[in-house]
């Protein structure tokens, strides 16, 4: 006579909740969840933003309107109106813990992957 | 369904089961199993407050408040913040009692009526001062402004050969200063005061104790990369030390990462942060007194300390102490924990920094450098 763990009931209502908990992780995970995100700072925003989303975007900073590329998995300063163009010169963010800055539009990026792993602050 | 099969473990029901029925005990276990598992994810971090001021970003981290902590909390280190940026920036229009007063004052009399939190913060700076043998010097306000790092845009030019001459000959110090009867004296005519070497860990220092005055234990204070770390990451077990990583000065990226314990402050005081070249050459905000030009044998210096104005004004004077000099001036200092990046790209540790660092490549390569 062997002694079964599970009803089939059980075993039903089990895969239910596993499929259930999967779903609802695909629908609030953060976007760092598939291993990076971009963070960027301005003087009137703070966002998170999935970089395995192309896309550009125009960010205003404190001297006007810089241009943000995130394309395959990476991100960069596309454009900036600061007068060195240091920023643009960072080149592509990649990796956990990359940064950028463009310190005179007050504009920061910053790449992060896992949550348990990345950086609570990176000092500059 | 499973409510039902599962609520045999608590109303012995299951006793009644033929043999081949799951057992009280297995149910007990399949419903823990699955509590564990709808319960795993770990609760978000919670979102900083983040707001503008000293002329970057602030971002405040406090992961053991309710909302309404929060809530309560926000708009004071927010005024809090735009009082000290609009007391204690040295150029700004208006204001009778603010430092840009103070300053208007001096230039024209000499001296200057002195608000309290005004002396406080002369006082505070003092013997940072004396202690690094004027390398950290806050009377140096005529010369920032002569360099142009004073603004928003920089300039592209250094400075003309006569006006730096003109600087250096008046040569004004902060032992030119005296505080008679809350009147502040000046015995130099081009004295002006610019704290930007020590404000931000001056305030650093404030908001800490604002936030304990709150009965907040755990926060993070970021003021523009300039950190102070209060308990840790969340106030329960699984709590971790905040986990800092210390921007490469050449290169996007981490140059090395470390865990910043409960008081600890970590400041950086790099030739990155506000600088312009004029013939490929870099011209950056750290200025040595003694020539009147930027510090130009270091590139970065990183310290660590539970006092966070003193580890501000240190990094400052580590800096334009350069590599030969930096560890006299950390003892003279009481500095223990600190990094020197040369402008050969050598990295210079003491050894409790080393300890701390993780690096992301060898340091004793050092890092390429360019102008």
């Amino acid at each position: 006579m062997t002694t079964h763990l599970t009803t089939p009931g059980d075993r039903v209502v089990i895969g239910l909740a596993l499929i259930l908990v999967i779903l609802l992780y695909g629908v609030y995970r953060p976007p760092s969840a598939s291993g990076d995100r971009l963070e960027y700072s301005t003087p009137h925003r703070h966002e998170i933003l999935s970089l395995n989303q192309d896309q550009i975007l125009e960010v205003n900073g404190s001297l006007g309107t810089s241009r943000i590329e995130i394309r395959d998995g990476a991100a960069r300063f596309l454009d900036s109106p600061c007068r060195n163009q240091y920023c643009i010169h960072s080149g592509w963010l990649e990796q956990e813990g990359d940064f950028a800055a463009c310190l005179p539009n007050r504009i920061t990026l910053l790449v992060q992957a896992d949550r348990q792993q990345s950086y609570d602050a990176i000092n500059y | 369904m499973i409510w039902i099969s599962l609520a045999g473990c608590w109303n012995g029901s299951a006793n009644s089961m033929p043999v081949s029925e799951p057992s009280k005990q297995h149910r007990c276990v399949l419903a823990v199993a699955l509590c564990l598992l709808l319960v795993a994810c770990e609760p978000p971090p919670a979102e900083p407050i983040r707001f503008y001021a000293f002329g970057t970003i602030i971002e405040i981290t406090l992961p053991a408040v309710s909302a309404n902590q929060k809530a309560a909390v926000e708009p004071e280190l927010i005024a809090a913040f735009q009082h000290w940026q609009q007391h204690w920036h040295p150029w700004q229009a208006g204001g009778t009692k603010n430092l840009a007063a103070v300053n208007r004052s001096l230039k024209s009399h000499n001296r200057a009526e002195l608000d309290p939190e005004i002396k406080a913060l002369i006082d505070a700076a003092r013997p940072y001062y004396q202690e690094s043998d004027g390398l950290f010097d806050p009377a140096i306000g005529g010369l920032v402004k002569l360099w142009g790092f004073n603004q928003d845009k920089l300039q592209d030019t250094p400075p003309t050969p006569a006006a730096l001459s003109g600087w250096l000959n008046a040569r004004p110090r902060y032992s030119d200063l005296r505080i008679d009867n809350d009147r502040l004296i000046s015995d130099n005519a081009g004295l002006q005061l610019d704290f930007g070497a020590f404000a931000k860990g001056y305030a650093l220092e404030q908001v800490a104790t604002l936030l304990k005055n709150n009965h907040i234990e755990s926060a993070l204070i970021n003021a523009g990369g300039d950190l102070i770390a209060l308990g840790r990451t969340r106030p329960d077990a699984d709590a971790r030390a905040w986990h800092i990583g210390i921007r490469h000065p050449r290169k996007a990226g981490v140059l090395a990462e470390l865990e910043l314990k409960d008081g600890e402050a970590l400041v950086t005081s790099g030739d990155y942060e506000r600088y312009f070249i004029h013939d490929r050459k870099r011209y950056h905000h750290i200025l040595d007194p003694r020539s009147g030009r930027p510090a130009d044998r270091s590139i970065a210096v990183s310290v660590i300390h539970t006092d966070a104005a003193r580890a501000d004004a240190a990094a400052t004077a580590l800096f334009v102490a350069g590599p030969g000099h930096w560890r006299a001036m950390a003892e003279q200092l009481q500095i223990k924990t600190a990094m020197l990046i040369d402008s050969e790209g050598h990295i210079h540790l003491t050894d409790t920094m080393q300890e701390r660092l993780q690096f992301k490549s060898d340091p004793a390569a050092g890092i390429e450098t360019t102008p």
